[in-house]
């Protein structure tokens, strides 16, 4: 019995322990959502989007060539609804921005594994456990109980690779190979999903900037010409959200980015692609309130 | 139900107290309903399988007994013949009439027989091998029948072994059924460990090890030969961690109950050769397939030519115990070629054989062969078709570097890697030390061992619940 005892009081013990030590050693990360959790990251221009956003977005030229502190919250895989939750926890613990940028295609996937993987920040009052707790609530639970769980995540793995380095300096400098370009020919085409759900997440983004005076815009980064024209429903799908959203429209730079050189992927930019993209941005006014 | 599964936490929490504080005839009713209530967790319309299986071979053992040799004969061949129908038509109906329907097009006959819609009972191998040893040992004369019916189904329903094993004895298992067995602090704590080593395997690393193993099997094509070949790695030590894992909750379960059960693993990738391996995995199957069909085909006493002919023969069948699938014997016929060649080198292999560091480097050298050798049998038990395997293996023969989806498995990758070393290190401290005899001396080093165990899983584990892979079997 004593030894039940004794047994049970050292796992809580070491439990909560060694779950504060990662805990401390997260928080310490230079990595995005250790940043947006620790405070003090006060953008001016916050950036929302999935890989697409992380890589269409370069942190140190816009903020070069804007004068601005930028923030880009992007990451691989984010849905919106879990954008919606960060950006509530983000102006939670940060000073709010003065203009919120959304990549579109964050509408599209219908993969909600991430909230899982963020785990590290869960507490039972941010959005965090409350996306987690209704999308996967043996997760939520399992978090509670177990504080070291919480770092069973490869969120937390990443945010130790970025102890000593800052994550917003990272972009894809890779160029599509000729052979996956190629492979687009016998590519049948893409539907993007119209989400109802998805999109009730995007208008409530809006209220909530709408509410704090942030300016949102809503942006779809380009795409390799070739894979763009092979999005069947892409105008019906930007009608979609257009219809949603009470202020403003999507702005389309799908096919703004045009050579082969600029992309990494079918889907995503690389570096010189980010360039040209925030050239054209820049001389069409975008950022310019 | 399954072990890692939160109801069974419920199951065996309501369970162990009813357990502990029964005697007698109502200790074996309270275990018996529970088996049962653990099996039709699954599906209850298969207990009528059990019941069959139990009837029949607890009425058939008496007749046995009982019988004149002739009638002995007799009644063992029914045994043998109803229990190997009863297995055959529920595993492998379907594959002997796809392979005569395949047979007969390419003779050119028309002619092509109906498949059934059959559900393959779980654990209806593990139970028919532990029902058919009851009746071969009475028949040999090795125990006497059985006289309680209850101890009887007991014995092959009792629900830590009942669908994966370990394939226990009735020579060993009846006997310790008779036991009143009280709580003891020393078996609880030794059983407690194993049953938290076997839960750090399955869902600390096996079901870790399934994520990057699963997807590189269902579509081979996309990733790079290095990425294959880790997967393949990664299975080998899945499949361990997955049955073993099994093995050791069940063996730990019963402990605490007070029943030992027999070792079905240990530490089979430190072996120097195949006969060793087989003496270190899945013991409980080994040794029934060498006691009921290696010795009894004439074993090695018949000379080489005959040895290697019941070798292979057992190896193969072996391996079509583990699935109605040409995958599963090409399989066990590997590992038949392996110790039918060993056989042959073993003269040239033996004169090798050196001390320190010689030694060292040879056993070392040894232990990766065979692990390099089970691992590519490995590709053949994983894939669904033969022809998929061969895939496999033309991707792995093209050996180059990571390619770019790779990457998106590096976390699976790095913390596989970190599994294995821990599986390893685990294994290998097993090998030197008797964890159920040293636990229960060691309470305060135990506790830190447990605590340990129950973070790393924490930590490093994967928690979906995924089915044990031997359930399919």
């Amino acid at each position: 019995m004593i030894w039940g005892l004794v047994f049970l009081s050292a796992l809580f013990v070491t439990d909560r322990l060694l779950g504060y030590v990662l805990g401390e050693i997260s928080r310490q990360s230079s990595f995005r959502f250790s940043r947006l959790y620790r405070g003090g990251a006060d953008a001016d221009i916050l950036i929302l989007g999935n890989s697409r956003g992380v890589n269409s977005f370069y942190q140190p030229d816009l903020e070069k060539e804007l004068g601005k502190k930028v923030f880009n919250m992007s990451y691989n895989g984010l849905r919106i609804d879990i954008a919606r939750v960060l950006l509530d926890d983000y102006l939670a613990l940060n000073r709010k921005p003065s203009t919120i940028i959304i990549e579109a295609s964050m509408l599209t996937r219908a993969y909600p594994e991430l909230a899982k993987e963020l785990k590290p920040y869960v507490t039972s009052e941010n959005g965090i456990g409350t996306i987690l707790k209704e999308l996967y609530p043996d997760i939520y639970r399992y978090s509670m109980v177990s504080h070291v769980f919480r770092y069973n995540s490869e969120i937390f793995l990443r945010s130790l690779y970025y102890l000593t380095r800052d994550d917003q300096r990272w972009i894809n400098e890779g160029v599509i190979s000729s052979e996956h370009e190629r492979e687009l020919e016998g590519f049948q085409g893409a539907v993007f999903d119209v989400d109802s759900a998805l999109l009730r997440d995007l208008v409530a983004i809006e209220q909530r900037c709408l509410s704090e005076s942030i300016e949102l815009k809503v942006i779809l980064a380009p795409y390799l010409p070739a894979y763009a024209q092979k999005i069947r429903n892409l105008d019906e799908w930007k009608q979609a959200i257009d219809r949603s959203l009470s202020n403003g429209t999507v702005m389309d730079c799908s096919r703004c980015v045009e050579g082969s050189e600029s992309f990494a992927d079918w889907v995503h930019l690389n570096r010189s692609g980010s360039k040209v993209l925030l050239d054209t941005l820049l001389k069409a006014n975008y950022f310019e309130l | 139900m399954l072990f890692n599964s939160e109801v069974f936490f419920v199951f065996i929490a309501l369970f162990l107290p009813a357990f502990f504080l029964l005697r007698g005839q109502a200790r074996m009713l309270v275990s018996l309903i529970a088996s049962y209530i653990f099996y039709a967790w699954w599906d209850w319309r298969f207990l009528g399988l059990i019941w069959f299986s139990t009837l029949f071979n607890f009425y058939l053992g008496d007749a046995i007994h009982r019988g004149n040799p002739m009638t002995r004969k007799r009644l063992v061949t029914l045994g043998v013949v109803v229990n190997l129908s009863f297995l055959g038509f529920f595993k492998y109906f379907n594959f002997f009439i796809d392979t005569a329907n395949q047979i007969m097009s390419s003779l050119g006959l028309g002619a092509q027989m109906g498949m059934l819609d059959v559900v393959l009972p779980v654990g209806i191998s593990f139970y028919t091998f532990q029902t058919m040893s009851y009746t071969l040992d009475i028949y040999r004369g090795k125990i006497g029948p059985e006289p309680s019916l209850l101890r009887f189904a007991v014995f092959v329903a009792f629900f830590p072994q009942l669908v994966a094993g370990p394939i226990v004895r009735a020579e060993v298992f009846l006997p310790q059924l008779y036991r009143n067995n009280t709580f003891e602090w020393s078996r609880f704590i030794g059983g407690l460990g194993l049953v938290l080593i076997g839960y750090f395997k399955k869902v600390g690393v096996a079901d870790t090890l399934a994520i990057l193993v699963d997807r590189v099997y269902d579509n081979p094509g996309t990733f790079s030969p290095t990425m294959i070949i880790i997967a393949c790695i990664f299975y080998s030590f899945q499949i361990y961690c997955d049955f073993s894992g099994y093995s050791d909750i069940a063996i730990g379960l019963a402990r605490i109950m007070g029943y030992d059960f027999p070792e079905n693993f240990r530490s089979p990738y430190f072996s120097k050769n195949f006969s060793e391996f087989w003496t270190r995995w899945h013991i409980s199957l080994s040794s029934w397939l060498r006691d009921y069909l290696y010795i009894p085909l004439g074993g090695n006493r018949r000379g080489p030519v005959r040895t290697g002919v019941n070798l292979m023969l057992t190896m193969l069948l072996g391996g079509l115990w583990h699935g109605a699938n040409w995958t599963f014997v090409v399989w066990g016929g590997l590992h038949g070629l392996y110790l039918i060649v060993q056989r042959m080198i073993q003269p040239f292999t033996k004169r090798l054989e050196g001390k320190g560091a010689v030694s060292f480097l040879t056993d070392g050298a040894s232990m990766l062969l065979v692990f390099t050798l089970t691992t590519i049998t490995w590709i053949f038990f994983r894939s669904q078709t033969i022809s998929d395997a061969v895939f496999m293996l033309e991707r792995i023969a093209m050996f180059r570097g990571f390619s770019a989806s790779d990457f998106l498995f590096m976390f699976p990758l790095t913390k596989g890697c970190l599994l294995i070393v821990l599986v390893l290190l685990i294994d290998w401290g097993l090998t030197r030390v008797n964890i159920l005899a040293w636990l229960p001396l060691q309470p305060y080093r135990a506790l830190l061992l447990f605590v340990g165990l129950i973070l790393t899983i924490a930590f490093l584990g994967t928690f979906d619940s995924q089915q044990f892979i031997y359930f399919q079997f």
